[in-house]
């Protein structure tokens, strides 16, 4: 029973090798950035997060628009470290509306506050998973 | 070597059924809107997954936006949207309105599109729907 | 050959039946967010995720959000519906909502909040969120 499970093992292998079209096969360069958080500021890529090896990092934003622009943006590192920040402006509200599934999102804090002292989103080819 | 052959292919199968992910998986509520433009080429609706995965290898739907700055007459934007259904008829429209450019701005890869053409001369879009909708992601 | 074109055939229905549903193939922080409907005696809101909805159990879970532009006007229509097939949407022909509806994506979070306690209601609030524990 062990050869036969060996056997099977090894042929499933093969077929996953032959057949599976889960594995990545696009070349092209690549650059997935996992979350990073500092005591002012945070970056990281949305596949870098959800792709990563553990399951505490993440990144993004929620915005509104109701009594004016409002874009909270978070994110969180692999140590469970995490950062956030608040903007009220319409600049704030134009780069979060620009956020895709495979954005790098960058954002900073005023030192003192929890406003937002920066928002950078960049959508790149390399970005995509 | 035939009964390893169908060995073969048969745990071969096995190996793509335990690993693959490319086999349908979501249930859940979904719709395939395919394109459908009226026979007199004024309306067209579709979804973007609906004119993508169908059958045949003719339907397409979708919008463009310009942007661009003219040395004599300043920044110029403009949106354009066309389709075309299996039957081999299509359809597009354009505006420069405002509000329809930052509609098309709001498209997603599965989004429904829905847009009329006020007039077969003009061609300019007079209703443009941009719906995002969880039945029709992939 | 026959017997081993039926096991290979055997095998392959195994295979199938075992794969009804995909196999998560990777870590990363989730969130799932399947669409709810609550209220008060004063407003009602939902809320949900486009990914999550998709991927639901049931084939009753949808939510999503429309914009509408005509010659006159323009229109903002959000709606959802939960797994017990309660529903709820909202409209608006205020610009501002129509200007949140921009940022959305395919693994959007959704929330929206209406001024009625009926199952329909003029949008007060539309939230759009974007992060990468809602990505599938």
């Amino acid at each position: 029973m062990n050869v036969k499970l060996h056997k099977l093992i090894g042929t499933a292998v093969l077929g996953l090798s032959l057949f599976a079209n889960g594995l990545p096969a696009g070349a092209g360069t690549v650059s997935h950035p996992q979350v990073t958080v500092g005591t002012s500021g945070a970056d990281g890529s949305m596949a870098g997060a959800r792709y990563s090896a553990d399951s505490q990092q993440y990144i993004g934003c929620r915005f509104s628009n109701t009594t004016g622009p409002y874009v909270i943006c978070l994110a969180r590192d692999s140590a469970g470290k995490s950062l956030s920040c608040a903007g009220f402006e319409s600049r704030h509200l134009a780069a979060a509306k620009a956020i895709t599934d495979f954005s790098k999102i960058s954002f900073g804090v005023t030192p003192g506050t929890a406003s937002c002292s920066r928002l950078a989103v960049d959508n790149y080819s390399y970005h995509l998973r | 070597m035939n009964a390893k052959l169908h060995k073969l292919i048969g745990t071969a199968a096995l190996g793509l059924a335990l690993f693959s992910n490319s086999l349908p998986a979501r249930a859940g509520l979904a719709t395939r809107n395919e394109v459908y433009i009226d026979p007199s080429g004024t309306t067209a609706q579709g979804s973007l997954t609906g004119a993508r995965y169908s059958a045949d290898n003719g339907q397409y739907i979708g919008c463009d936006v310009y942007f661009d700055r003219r040395p004599n007459s300043g920044p110029w934007a403009s949106a354009y949207c066309f389709a075309g259904d299996k039957t081999g008829r299509s359809t597009y429209c354009s505006s420069t309105d405002a509000r329809f450019i930052d509609a098309v701005k709001g498209m997603t890869d599965s989004s429904h599109l829905y847009f009329r053409v006020s007039s077969t001369f003009t061609r300019v879009c007079s209703d443009l729907e941009v719906t995002n909708d969880s039945a029709y992601l992939k | 050959m026959k017997t081993n074109l039926k096991k290979a055939l055997g095998l392959a229905a195994l295979s199938v039946t075992l794969l009804a549903n995909t196999i998560p193939t990777w870590a990363g922080f989730v969130t799932t967010s399947l669409v709810s409907i609550g209220g008060n005696q004063v407003s009602r809101w939902a809320s949900g995720s486009m990914e999550d909805a998709r991927y639901s159990a049931d084939s009753r879970q949808q939510i999503g959000c429309r914009a509408q532009i005509l010659s006159t006007y323009s229109w903002t229509t959000c709606y959802a519906t939960d797994s017990a097939g309660r529903t709820l949407l909202c409209g608006s022909g205020d610009w501002k909502f129509l200007e949140t509806l921009r940022g959305m994506t395919d693994s959007s979070q959704i929330y929206f909040e209406t001024n009625s306690t009926g199952s329909s209601g003029a949008c007060t609030n539309i939230v759009i969120a974007n992060s990468s524990d809602l990505l599938k």
